[in-house]
């Protein structure tokens, strides 16, 4: 995989995430909405630096899908949980094909970005994994 | 949670799909065709002074300390409580499978007795124990920073991810 096509991945991750965290996040109760919240701004501003690595390597960040199809149960707060935990540990996967695709600055980013959804996947509720990805 | 893309875009957005529905052996197996010949120390010896170029085996030895960690935090608990002793037993297992991701070969537990002193308490263990992941989390991102090779960027992010992943989870035991 390129550094174009490995970032062009994160930026499509991301706008997944960012879709998710905000129909999950408004299910929350009041404390939960607001690590919510925080971890859509994290998810909007991650979007941004992928499309600007993208731009910078001559290339064009792609669209945002209109709409993303969540499983029926993100209504529930858990389920809520569980799509927020999904998208986040699916990005672990992402940023870890961009680390490997570039060097330097970037790859910290992505290996520190790696390590901040899967925390996240955890603080809502994934169990941990050796090599973390989405399990539903 | 069954096996199942975490979110599906409606319009044509496959790309981001592939990694949602892989599987996690898809992804062990990835890893694990990464590690680096053990031949490399000689040449990570000769980067500049001051930057921290770990070998492959030198993290392998990071990971079988942390692995021998978890036997000496299990074994000073015994009564900790069920949920804790689980979790610890699930981390020790991870550990080890990020041992054999760098190339190591896992310690037979009769020679692991460097696991080092465990505080006496649940709660000063678990806070041992957070401490050392967020250490080594932050040493694999530097050493994925480092890395020669693509693939071993890859599994040393991931590994990284991993071991960040740990510290909620001790904390929610914690609580």
């Amino acid at each position: 995989m390129n550094p174009m096509e490995a970032w062009s991945a994160v930026v499509s991750g991301e706008d997944a995430a960012v879709y998710a965290y905000s129909v999950a996040g408004a299910r929350l109760p009041s404390s939960a909405r607001r690590r919510a919240l925080a971890g859509l701004d994290a998810h909007r501003a991650a979007r941004s630096r992928a499309a600007a690595i993208v731009t910078a390597a001559g290339g064009t960040p792609p669209p945002a899908a209109a709409a993303y199809q969540l499983p029926d149960d993100v209504d529930s707060p858990a389920g809520a949980r569980a799509v927020m935990a999904g998208v986040d540990n699916a990005l672990v996967a992402t940023y870890a094909d961009a680390a490997a695709a570039t060097t330097g600055d970037d790859r910290r980013y992505a290996a520190r970005t790696a390590t901040e959804c899967a925390v996240r996947a955890v603080a809502w509720g994934a169990a941990p994994q050796a090599f973390p990805v989405a399990t539903g | 949670m069954s096996s199942r893309p975490a979110v599906r875009g409606i319009t044509r957005r496959e790309g981001l799909l592939a990694v949602a529905v892989l599987g996690p052996a898809a992804l062990v197996a990835a890893c694990t065709t990464s590690s680096e010949p053990a031949t490399s120390s000689a040449d990570a010896s000769s980067t500049v002074a001051g930057t921290y170029a770990p070998t492959p085996d030198d993290i392998a030895g990071a990971e079988a300390a942390l692995v021998a960690r978890y036997d000496a935090t299990l074994a000073a608990l015994p009564a900790a409580p069920p949920g804790v002793r689980e979790l610890l037993s699930a981390i020790r297992e991870q550990h080890a499978a990020h041992l054999v991701a760098v190339g190591g070969t896992p310690a037979d537990p009769a020679e692991s007795t460097a696991g080092g002193t465990v505080p006496s308490t649940t709660q000063a263990a678990l806070a041992a124990l957070m401490s050392a992941e967020k250490r080594a989390a932050r040493d694999r991102v530097r050493a994925c920073t480092t890395a020669e090779s693509p693939d071993l960027a890859r599994t040393l992010a991931f590994i990284a991810a991993s071991e960040a992943s740990h510290v909620p989870a001790l904390r929610q035991v914690r609580a």
